[in-house]
């Protein structure tokens, strides 16, 4: 069965409404007027100062488009919105999206436009080879097309407290590489009392499973992460990594040597503020860090385990890639609006002041080029880590990526099931074996409502 | 109240109250502090259980600019703005709208009254939060998101204070509508001569409990507004706090609660007798 | 129910309910009809594909762990802020009425937290009670309790319950009072006569004597935690730890607005519509009794 269309029952309701209250609603536009551009995002902060800023850039060097760049809550209910909005016919034009939504993103084959489509149509020249490739695989498409435009993109670092390590006794210059040296250091950190906590992390799912399946190339699931079809079925529980990881977890949790401070970002106040000596944390905490910390700070690549076959590998992509909507009344000029602004964000010398502005990672071959030559990579060798991680890495079958549907649900069993683990009432085993069962049972219902792309 | 107390009850009561009052005030009372220190006083534990020197500066900050943190947040000017405007259309709106209807249900005989009144009592049992999706649905099919209109009709209908005003209209005596009707009175002057003066106790005492209700809302605007310029305060404080890039402005979260807290306190410390009318009325 | 004395007019009446019913329709019976519909369809976040399951959501919601935990999480949730709302609201309201300086003070500052959000009730107690910052927070690790709502299911249950209960206790508070106070005085000041003891005065007059109430009470304090407390969990908790404060109706707002599964969501919505229609008919059947009474 399908649906009749909304179109009709609107006008019902619409006029039923108008019975009830006569509400006038402005919004007559004059017809010189330059052509609105709506860009939602999703970032707070120094971050989302900073996106606003160009917006207003942008309208300052042309006066044919009004770029509004506006933040309409974290990245799961600007999601919410924008979908509402665009079952009501009227989305943003631009949407900022983060890494776990792209899956859904990718599902929605009508609702979309994919950024290659927006610039062909366009007319204006892109080549996606112009972004660095770990962001190009794991937004792109099998002809090498691109779906979403990376915008900031981040990956997983350590971030360590120099002064805390210096209290400790530890060499404040030598961070610890591998799980069993961090652990080390948590437990002398929290013996000779030089923190609250030994260590902390931020985005549980996303470090501890996604960006921890990349560094030691495993995979989440079959078919390429996901990569390879809608039927993928997740396997991590069954990968003694996996388990050891979160197994380690529990243990530390037990003397705060590890101290879980809450899911997303909950946990980065705990280090900012000296009560955590280290977290595992995205780069693009980098710029808050510089400004706000009170102490003397360091970055280490994100620790891996010795013993699993060839690691490390590089960290994979995160942050978030700018979509681009489709709606029946969008017109030529607006779409060639949106083209034009993606091409000013993504011009060198917008994407290099992002990169040294926020601390994300520049998203574009170029900027990068331009970084390393100019020094600033070797002036800011804190800068330097998540970049060399992610790009000089050692790439490997599992490290681009995953696609999947639901995957901010699926990340969400994920969390739940390992508090669960943290608070002693389940293994770390079950823990994961539970998080796999349901996040399996949501991928099935994800394949049998969407459309794939390909 | 009993003349003779004796002395051992005496004190009793007396302590036993003022832990309640504890127990009540203790939370404010932190708060209020909290919104006159600075982050780093905040931050420092056991933080201080007296006020410090920031209250004017954390209270500028937050009406004038609001929270940096995790959520750019609009100043609470605005936030205040949009609470005031949600708060007096829904209570004015409801009152005008259940004064009308309980008026056709008792002042008329017309085919479908009763069938009229139980569709409206009968919304008693659809409070929005179990018709979360599909309300959002409609408001968004309507085109309603992120407008005052949006914010506020949907909570305009109200099957309490129409139960209220029929209730009391009931009472009012048939002498008073034979005189208007001698007197060749409309239907409508009748209304606005004598059925609204009459109420007007009632109209106040409904408004104390509609302006709590609707400057308390939550989840109606936390659904329907992706725009933070259209932001109530309630929740806009709960968006301050949390889950983002950077740590919680506490100071500016306290203060921005003790601007939020602080009209609908006003309201029943002011309008207390009509306060307490209004909450036993309405639950009858 | 019908005045004796009416206006005629054909139109006007139907004119006047207008607005009121327009609203109703749309924004109450129009919503409740789509859950029902959208309750027996899968659809996809962007309601590309929809299709017909019959009863396919309701089965798999009934059949769902979660679910079941979630409804016997609210069930107790519900009735510990109903006993913690209502025994220290009735003490409260019983010396109370035994004092006379102060009293207005005392009852002006008791039924302040009425006027306060639930979700900024919410904010109060989730600052005080923050491991990081808060001060009750830094009591309890002094007095040697572990103290992580943020981890702990337990610890941040314990926040909402009383985030909630202490909101309500001011309710409470109001009603007890007026039940004291239509409480005959004759019959309290005969059983001093007899030598009863104020305890004993309390237990064989002014309990039973109140049970009207306190009935009533416990019904709308039930309601209250099931509905009204949303703002409190979203607050403080957002449902976690790992849904240790999921009550019922979040998980509607979570499933819906979050995870964007509207089949489950919508059956999630009709299931507690029937809740909420046994538990008003209790509310209703019980008032008509206390408006003869």
């Amino acid at each position: 069965m399908t649906m009749p269309t909304q179109l009709t029952r609107r006008a019902v309701a619409a006029g039923a409404l108008a019975a009830a209250v006569a509400l006038a609603t402005g919004g007559a536009s004059a017809q010189n007027r330059p052509i609105e551009i709506q860009m939602w995002m999703g970032l707070t902060g120094l971050g989302g100062e900073t996106l606003v800023k160009y917006g207003e850039e942008f309208n300052r060097m042309q006066n044919e488009y009004k770029v509004t760049v506006s933040f309409k809550g974290q990245y799961p209910e600007q999601r919410a919105a924008a979908i509402a909005a665009f079952r009501a016919g009227n989305p943003p034009h631009i949407m900022q999206m983060f890494d776990a939504g792209s899956g859904d993103m990718m599902g929605a084959k009508n609702a979309i436009v994919p950024v290659s489509e927006v610039f062909k149509r366009a007319g204006l020249a892109f080549n996606p080879g112009d972004f660095i490739a770990p962001a190009r695989g794991y937004y792109g498409l099998k002809d090498g097309s691109l779906l979403s435009m990376p915008f900031n993109v981040s990956t997983a670092v350590l971030f360590y407290n120099k002064d805390a390590f210096k209290k400790a006794g530890l060499d404040p210059n030598k961070p610890p590489a591998t799980w069993p040296e961090l652990q080390k250091a948590a437990q002398t950190i929290r013996a000779r009392n030089a923190a609250n906590c030994g260590f902390t992390t931020t985005w549980l799912a996303w470090i501890q499973l996604e960006q921890f399946g990349a560094r030691h190339n495993l995979p989440l699931g079959t078919q390429s992460n996901g990569r390879g079809g809608l039927d993928s079925e997740l396997t991590f529980a069954s990968n003694p990594a996996f388990v050891k990881q979160v197994q380690m977890l529990i243990d530390m949790q037990k003397d705060k040597s590890f101290d879980y401070k809450g899911r997303s970002n909950d946990a980065s106040a705990s280090f900012q503020n000296g009560e955590c000596a280290m977290i595992t944390q995205s780069s693009g905490a980098m710029g808050a860090y510089t400004r706000d910390a009170k102490f003397d700070w360091g970055v280490a690549p994100l620790p891996y385990w010795p013993d699993v076959k060839g690691a490390p590998y590089a960290t994979t992509v995160g942050g978030a890639s700018l979509w681009v909507f489709n709606a029946p009344n969008r017109t030529q000029a607006e779409l060639l609006g949106v083209a034009k602004f993606l091409d000013y964000l993504r011009s060198t010398p917008v994407m290099i002041d992002w990169a040294k502005t926020t601390g994300f990672l520049p998203a574009t071959n170029a900027a990068f080029k331009y970084l390393t030559d100019e020094g600033y990579y070797a002036q800011n060798p804190r800068a330097a880590v998540a970049i060399s991680t992610l790009v000089n890495g050692k790439q490997g079958e599992h490290t681009g990526g995953y696609r999947y549907g639901r995957w901010t649900e699926i990340r969400d069993f994920y969390h739940e099931e390992v508090e669960k683990a943290l608070q002693g009432r389940q293994t770390a085993k079950e823990a994961l074996e539970n998080a796999q069962r349901r996040g399996n049972a949501a991928l099935r219902a994800f394949e049998k409502t969407a459309v794939a792309t390909n | 109240m009993g003349g003779q107390v004796d002395t051992r009850s005496n004190w009793l009561p007396h302590l036993i109250l003022l832990i309640g009052v504890f127990i009540t005030a203790f939370p404010l009372w932190v708060t209020f502090v909290a919104s006159t220190l600075t982050p780093r006083e905040i931050a420092q534990t056991p933080m201080q259980m007296w006020p410090g020197p920031e209250l004017w500066r954390n209270y500028s900050q937050a009406l004038t600019q609001g929270s940096r943190g995790t959520y750019l947040s609009p100043p609470a000017m605005t936030l205040l703005f949009n609470s005031l405007v949600v708060a007096l259309v829904v209570t004015f709106g409801k009152i005008v709208v259940s004064l009308l209807s309980a008026f056709a249900v008792v002042f008329f005989k017309f085919p479908g009254r009763m069938f009229c009144f139980w569709m409206i009592f009968i919304t008693l049992m659809l409070p929005v939060e179990v018709r979360i999706l599909p309300t959002y649905k409609v408001v968004t099919d309507l085109n309603l998101l992120n407008s005052y209109t949006g914010l506020t009709l949907p909570l305009i209908a109200s099957a309490t204070a129409t139960l209220l005003f029929r209730q009391f209209f009931l009472t009012i005596p048939d002498e008073l509508v034979e005189a208007a009707k001698i007197d060749g009175a409309g239907p409508m002057r009748f209304f606005k001569d004598v059925v609204v003066p009459l109420s007007r106790t009632n109209i106040a005492a409904l408004f104390v409990i509609l302006f709590i209700y609707g400057w308390n809302q939550y989840l109606w605007p936390l659904l329907i507004t992706t725009s933070n310029s259209l932001d109530v305060i309630v929740v806009a404080i709960k968006k301050m706090i949390g889950t983002g890039a950077e740590p919680t402005d506490w100071h500016i979260v306290m203060s921005t609660t003790m601007l939020a807290l602080l009209p609908p306190v006003l309201v029943i410390i002011l309008m207390q007798k009509s306060f307490v009318k209004g909450l036993t009325d309405t639950e009858k | 129910m019908q005045r004796r004395v009416v206006f005629n007019d054909k139109l006007l009446p139907y004119l006047l309910l207008a607005p009121q019913l327009a609203v109703t329709l749309v924004f109450f019976f129009w919503p409740a009809g789509q859950a029902i519909q959208m309750s027996v369809l899968s659809q996809d976040p962007f309601g590309q594909s929809v299709t017909f399951v019959g009863l396919e959501n309701f089965r798999e919601v009934l059949a769902d762990p979660d679910y079941v935990a979630s409804f016997w999480r609210t069930l107790f949730f519900s009735a510990m802020v109903a006993v913690l709302a209502l025994v220290p609201a009735l003490v409260f309201a019983v010396m109370a009425e035994r004092v006379i300086r102060g009293a207005g003070f005392y009852r002006t500052i008791l039924v302040l937290p009425y006027a306060i959000a639930p979700a900024v009730a919410g904010v109060l107690w989730l600052f005080m009670f923050s491991p990081s910052v808060g001060i009750v927070a830094y009591w309890l690790k002094k007095l040697g309790v572990d103290w992580n709502p943020k981890l702990d299911g337990t610890d941040a249950m314990a926040l909402v319950i009383l985030a909630a209960a202490w909101k309500q206790i001011s309710y409470n508070f109001l009603f007890f009072l007026a039940g004291l106070q239509s409480i005959p005085r004759a019959l309290l000041e005969a059983a001093s006569i007899d030598g009863a003891s104020e305890w004993k005065k309390f237990w064989t007059i002014t309990f039973p004597l109140l049970s009207p109430t306190t009935f009533f009470l416990l019904v709308v304090n039930i309601v209250y935690a099931f509905f009204d407390t949303f703002g409190i969990i979203d607050a403080v908790t957002s449902g976690g730890p790992a849904k240790a404060t999921e009550v019922l109706v979040y998980k509607v707002y979570y499933d819906g607005v979050h995870a964007l599964n509207l089949g489950s969501s919508s059956a999630q919505s009709v299931i507690l519509m029937a809740i909420v229609i046994v538990l008003t008919a209790i509310q209703f059947r019980y008032v008509e009794r206390k408006v003869h009474y």
